[in-house]
C-alpha cells in the first residue's frame, strides 16, 4: 500500500472501527452503573505503519498486549477494513526500560498548584525530569547547543532552538527554529549572525553561535506551510543533540500520525516544559500577524491546547519542537494566542516534516 | 447517524472552507475531534454577527470557536 493510503486508513479505523467500541462500551458501563475505564482494553491494542514487501510499499501493523475475545475480533475486523494487508504481532505488555534510583521508587509525586490555582492532574507520559527545566535556566548562555534553550537574530528577540540537524545539500549541522527568530521573518540576510541566547535574554555578537543559513519566504498572497529557518553551527561550538531536556531522546519518524486527541508536550525559553493536548489538524487559513511584514496566511496546521489548565506556549516558545507521547518529533511551534481559554490559551505548529522537507533537513 | 468517515470529514471541511472563507473574521478551518469522532473545526477571529453558521454538514458536525489574534510567539515582539 502506497503511505498516504495506510495513513487514511488508520484515520478511517479510528472513526468505523474504534470509536463505535469505545461508544458500546460506555454504554455497557452506564446500563451496569459500573465506573468502567472505556481505554484500556483497547489500549491493548496499537497500530503503526509498518514496511510493506518491497521498498516504498507500507502495510498496518498491529501490536498486540493481551490476546482477548474482543481484541481478537478487533484484529479481524481491522483486517477486513485494510484488505488483508495488515501485520500483526503479540508483543505483551510494554514498560519502560528505565530504573529508578531507590530514593523515587516509593515516593509519591507531591501535587503542585497550577497557575489557575488547582492540582495539577497526572498525564500519560510526563518525563520525570520534566520539573526539573526552568525558564532561567533555558534563557541563560548554555554550551553544548542543547534543544529547548534560547536563541534569536542577533538583532531582534528570543526564540527557542527547535532541532539540531544537518543540512543535507551542505552536510552541514544547523540549528532549526522559526524564521521570525533566526531570519526577521525572512528580512535578515544569509550570513547574519544568530546567538545563544537570543538578544532578548541578553545574547549579544560575542554570543554568535551560527549564521542564517536559509529560511522559506512568507508569502503574505495565497498560503504558507512553514516558518522556518536554519542557521549554520560554527564549527567552534559543541553541541548535544541527543535529547531535549526534561523530555529525553526525540525520534523522527516518517508517517507518525498526528489525530486530534493525541497528547503532546514541548520544552520552551519561555514556559519550559509544558503539555497540551491536539485539537485539530490539517487546519487551513490560518492567519497570523506578523509585524514588519503583514498577515501571512498557513494551511495544514497544528492546533494545541495546554493541560492541565495552563497555556502550551508563551511569547518566546517560537520554534520549540513539539513531541508526542511516544516521544517522537511531530510540530514546531510557531504562533498562538496565549490569552485565550480562560488562560490555557490556544497553540500553533508546524507539520515537522514539512519543515525538514522545505529546509532539506535530516537528523544529526 | 452513521458516524462520517474521514472522507466525509474532508469533503465537509472543504464545503465550509468554501462557504465560509471570505467572512473577514474567518481564522481556518481543520478536523477536531468530539466525543470520540471527528468534526469540521472553524476558527473565528471573533464569531460574526448576523451570519447563520453551518452546524452539520450532511453527517458531519460542525464546531465554531473564538481564537481571536494570533501572532508569532518570539520573545520581541
Amino acid at each position: 500500500m502506497r503511505l498516504q493510503s495506510v495513513r487514511d486508513l488508520k484515520l478511517e479505523l479510528a472513526v468505523e472501527v474504534f470509536a463505535p467500541i469505545a461508544e458500546r462500551l460506555l454504554e455497557r458501563a452506564k446500563a451496569l452503573n459500573t465506573r468502567l475505564g472505556i481505554v484500556p482494553p483497547l489500549q491493548r491494542l496499537c497500530i503503526g505503519i509498518g514496511k510493506g514487501a518491497r521498498p516504498g510499499d507500507f502495510r498496518l501493523a498491529v501490536r498486540l498486549q493481551s490476546q482477548s475475545a474482543l481484541l481478537r475480533d478487533l484484529v479481524e475486523r481491522i483486517r477486513e477494513k485494510a484488505g488483508g494487508e495488515i501485520d500483526v504481532a503479540f508483543i505483551g505488555r510494554v514498560k519502560p526500560l528505565i530504573r529508578k534510583p531507590l530514593k523515587q521508587r516509593a515516593k509519591k509525586p507531591a501535587e503542585k498548584p497550577s497557575a489557575a490555582g488547582k492540582p495539577q492532574e497526572s498525564a500519560k507520559g510526563v518525563p520525570a525530569d520534566a520539573a526539573k527545566v526552568s525558564p532561567q535556566e533555558l534563557q541563560k548562555l548554555h554550551r553544548p547547543l542543547t534543544i529547548g534553550y534560547s536563541v534569536g537574530h542577533v538583532q531582534t528577540t528570543a526564540g527557542t532552538i527547535g532541532l539540531l540537524a544537518r543540512h543535507r545539500k551542505t552536510g552541514r549541522p544547523v540549528i532549526l527554529s522559526n524564521s521570525h527568530v533566526l531570519a526577521q521573518s525572512g528580512l535578515a540576510a544569509p550570513g547574519d549572525e544568530v546567538t545563544q541566547p537570543g538578544k532578548l535574554d541578553g545574547g549579544v555578537a560575542t554570543d554568535q553561535v551560527a549564521a542564517l543559513l536559509d529560511f522559506v519566504p512568507m508569502k503574505t498572497e495565497g498560503s504558507n506551510l512553514v516558518d522556518a529557518a536554519i542557521a549554520v553551527i560554527d564549527d567552534s561550538v559543541a553541541i548535544d543533540a541527543a535529547a531535549i531536556p526534561g523530555i529525553g531522546a526525540v525520534t523522527i519518524v516518517d508517517g507518525e500520525p498526528i489525530l486530534p486527541g493525541q497528547q503532546v508536550m514541548k520544552v520552551g525559553r519561555t514556559s519550559a516544559f509544558t503539555q497540551g493536548e491536539i485539537m485539530v489538524t490539517e487546519l487551513d487559513d490560518v492567519a497570523v500577524d506578523y509585524a514588519g511584514v503583514g498577515v501571512v496566511v498557513f494551511d495544514d496546521q497544528i492546533e494545541i491546547k495546554g493541560f492541565p489548565g495552563i497555556p502550551f506556549s508563551r511569547e518566546g516558545d517560537s520554534g520549540s519542537l513539539v513531541v508526542n507521547t511516544n516521544n517522537r518529533a511531530i510540530g514546531l511551534l510557531f504562533a498562538g494566542n496565549p490569552d485565550l481559554n480562560d488562560g490555557t490559551g490556544l497553540s500553533f505548529a508546524n507539520p515537522l516534516g514539512k519543515v525538514m522537507t522545505a529546509l532539506d533537513l535530516v537528523t544529526l | 447517524m452513521t458516524l462520517p468517515t474521514i472522507d466525509d470529514v474532508r469533503a465537509a471541511k472543504a464545503e465550509v472552507s468554501r462557504l465560509l472563507k471570505s467572512h473577514a473574521n474567518f481564522a481556518g478551518v481543520g478536523i477536531g475531534r468530539k466525543d470520540d469522532r471527528f468534526v469540521v473545526h472553524v476558527n473565528w477571529r471573533a464569531l460574526p454577527e448576523g451570519l447563520k453558521l453551518p452546524e452539520r454538514i450532511g453527517n458531519v458536525e460542525v464546531t465554531h470557536n473564538v481564537v481571536g489574534t494570533v501572532r508569532p510567539l518570539s520573545g520581541g515582539d
